[in-house]
């Protein structure tokens, strides 16, 4: 009988993450309701604003059709890039599947269709809910049937830019790599230049497709450096001259030589896994992208509706939590699921839950510092704020870095993936339910002290450090929660 | 000391354990013995403090396990399986083990380099635990089991991954151990490893112990001429 080796290897994936996220929604019905309301209300918000935004016809607010092509294009790409680390490049289970009579080449489409269908039917799904939503609240937003072309397009080349990324990311030959990312890599600003360009649809179509052939070529590079990649990030080595000692006055001052511990060992795992370089790399550029909006708009830019002054504050705010998120609250996600099988050694020590779930918060909150000094004060300080008006800002970034901070270990400890392919990475669906969360729980704790501070300045304040101060009362009372949920964990694996 | 007391574990209908009593004395060495999937590994986790047994009660030196911390000082653990942080070094790994079972630095250190140079560990020690083989990881874990010099010792399957050498290392070095006073109960479905160390062998069957003595008297009871075959006539009998 003849077989698809790489339809079976493929069945036996979708199977297992079909029945583990199966699992979750029924270990966690009330989870999944929650998420159904987030993502309709989500969508249906965006969408509503788009319109709205839409009314106002002011050229500054108007993102043209290029820049959300983009946008969802820039995001696939990550994710895609993100999954594929997670999924091939560090997953050691597929030796298994390398020792087996299987063509490598084989082994690799079956990975990477894993991650192509998985992006399509998310692409899928969302475009389902936003039309049903367009058509339900008779949104008009201009949509033309070329934009689904254009975006469906884009997805697909998003899914191979990202996958292709991050495997010549990792090829152990360092010149080689760096050429072959930088050449490749052109291919992004490439994108960028031709959605923004005027150019015709079809013109459009025709270089989208184009580019997924391309992609697709360098998608069908050599087995040899596809086990290279493989090899170099499953079984890398890497030598640091940063080494774990439990010993460091300042964590030690502050806290205890438990916690000092703990926060040490996530450290440095963290760095090892080049995870701290790669995420105060984002805060970077999401804070050099706030200066350049400064210098592109100027101190007043002309909204044309009496809106001038919070233009950047709110921009301030939405960048503070993009960063937020991506710094604290994806990683605090995967603290307890990262453990996985390796959670006996800690579970066996004489230590108190509490001090485990402080010592990886402290590990968390260790590097928010840099969102502060990158994010949240050059732009108030640009602009010439008041010193009230910085520490208004300042104050505020410190709660939404400590709520989310609180929310993200709790969520770890409550919904923990041990799901050993995907390394602890949390779903979509938690890390969406917790970014909404953190969101409006944020809104909640700042816009109240926001508006008393617009009313008056000394008692807008005190609001703000009355907020921060319950935040703080809610990120302890999230840890103890955790610590909780933590000491019942049972190691049943 | 370690006790166990009328433990059971339940996994929805299916009953992992069942009624399972037994202790170890100070200086001795308790071996459970039992095929894959007999419920070794769940005793000694439920021990260790790692799953919760439905009913039942377990103690180490007399601290009842899972009441307080206490009882987490007075036993060192080796896992089956070697999973370690893989991306922090074999001496950092010991040193963190160490540092939060409160062994005092310079002694710790000592220690470290001691049982390195026992387990032929030295040249790795400061290489990620990433680059290790099995067998390497399984030394780890073992060095991180005495490092703490504690009154008790769980083993779970500890020689699996080991080569001849190092299982003959590891069989003397816990006869030992007991022999300074601690009580050590491990797991094994390796019958010679039973046979050469144990001062006492549980066989476990299906969650249940279904034989306990010393190997002599296993096999008088069994009228078997060696631990293997007593197993088997034990297991059998109780099909």
């Amino acid at each position: 009988m003849v077989t698809c080796k790489t339809l079976d290897m493929l069945s036996v994936e979708v199977l297992g993450s079909y029945r583990s996220t199966k699992e979750r929604i029924s270990e966690h019905p009330a989870m999944t309701t929650w998420f159904i309301l987030l993502l309709i209300t989500g969508f249906s918000t965006t969408l509503l604003v788009a319109e709205y935004v839409k009314t106002l016809d002011i050229p500054i607010l108007l993102l043209s059709r290029g820049d959300i092509l983009f946008v969802i294009f820039f995001f696939f790409m990550g994710k895609t890039s993100s999954e594929t680390i997670d999924v091939c490049l560090k997953n050691n289970r597929l030796k298994h599947l390398f020792t087996a009579p299987v063509k490598i080449s084989k082994i690799r489409s079956t990975i990477f269709l894993k991650i192509f269908w998985y992006n399509l039917l998310l692409l899928a799904i969302s475009v389902s809910l936003a039309s049903s939503l367009i058509h339900i609240f008779k949104i008009d937003l201009n949509i033309d049937g070329y934009f689904f072309i254009h975006l469906y397009l884009l997805v697909t080349a998003s899914v191979f830019i990202g996958y292709n990324i991050s495997l010549l990311s990792r090829i152990s030959n360092r010149l080689f790599r760096y050429i072959s990312l930088v050449v490749y890599g052109q291919t992004i600003p490439l994108i960028w230049f031709i959605l923004g360009g005027d150019f015709s649809y079809s013109t459009i179509s025709f270089f989208l497709l184009f580019l997924i052939g391309l992609s697709f070529i360098i998608y069908q590079i050599p087995t040899r450096l596809f086990m290279d990649s493989w090899i170099s990030e499953s079984s890398r080595s890497i030598s640091s001259n940063i080494h774990l000692k439990g010993e460091n006055w300042f964590l030690k001052k502050c806290t205890s030589k438990t916690i000092c511990s703990i926060t040490e060992k996530e450290i440095l795992d963290r760095w090892r896994r080049k995870e701290t370089v790669a995420s105060l790399g984002i805060v970077g550029v999401i804070g050099f992208g706030l200066v350049l909006l400064y210098y592109q708009l100027g101190p007043n830019p002309d909204l044309g509706l009496g809106l001038e002054e919070y233009f950047y504050p709110i921009f301030i705010g939405m960048s503070v939590f993009l960063a937020v998120s991506l710094q604290i609250v994806i990683p605090s996600l995967t603290l307890f699921s990262r453990e996985g099988r390796r959670m006996w050694a800690i579970k066996v020590l004489p230590i108190m839950s509490i001090e485990v779930v402080y010592g990886k918060l402290v590990s968390m909150l260790i590097f928010s510092p840099v969102i502060i000094v990158l994010i949240s004060l050059p732009l108030p300080i640009l602009l010439g704020y008041t010193i009230s008006q910085v520490l208004f800002i300042l104050v505020s970034s410190i709660t939404l870095i400590f709520l989310c901070s609180g929310i993200g270990i709790w969520a770890s400890a409550r919904f923990p993936n041990f799901d050993e392919s995907v390394n602890g990475a949390p779903d979509v669906m938690t890390m969406y339910i917790v970014m909404m969360s953190c969101l409006i729980t944020g809104g909640i704790l700042i816009l109240p002290a926001l508006y008393v501070f617009t009313w008056n300045v000394f008692l807008g304040l005190l609001a703000i450090i009355l907020s921060a101060d319950i935040t703080v009362l809610i990120t302890i009372y999230l840890a103890n929660n955790a610590s909780s949920l933590f000491s019942k964990m049972e190691l049943d694996m | 000391m370690i006790e166990v007391k009328s433990l059971r574990k339940k996994y929805g209908d299916f009953e992992a354990l069942r009624d399972v009593n037994f202790s170890v004395k100070n200086g001795n060495i308790y071996c459970l013995l039992g095929s894959n999937g007999a419920g070794k590994s769940t005793i000694i986790k439920i021990i260790a403090g790692l799953l919760r047994g439905t009913s039942g009660e377990a103690f180490i030196d007399g601290i009842k396990v899972g009441t307080n911390l206490e009882y987490k000082r007075r036993f060192g653990y080796m896992p089956e399986e070697p999973h370690l942080y893989d991306r922090i070094t074999g001496r950092e790994f010991l040193e963190f083990m160490g540092t939060l079972r409160d062994v005092e630095e310079s002694i710790l250190g000592q220690r470290i380099d001691q049982i390195g140079k026992e387990l032929e560990l030295e040249g790795f020690l400061d290489r990620e635990i990433s680059a290790y083989s099995k067998g390497m990881k399984q030394k780890v874990l073992f060095a991180n089991a005495v490092i703490h010099e504690s009154k008790n010792l769980i083993l779970d399957e500890p020689t699996s991954g080991l080569d001849p050498r190092y299982t003959r290392y590891l069989k003397y070095r816990v006869k030992e151990l007991a022999d300074e006073g601690r009580a050590v109960l491990m797991s094994t479905h390796i019958t010679s490893v039973a046979a050469d160390i144990s001062n006492v062998v549980g066989i476990i069957h299906k969650g249940r112990l279904i034989a306990e003595g010393s190997v002599d008297e296993l096999l008088i009871d069994t009228g078997t001429k060696n631990l293997e075959d007593a197993f088997v006539e034990v297991i059998d009998g109780n099909l």
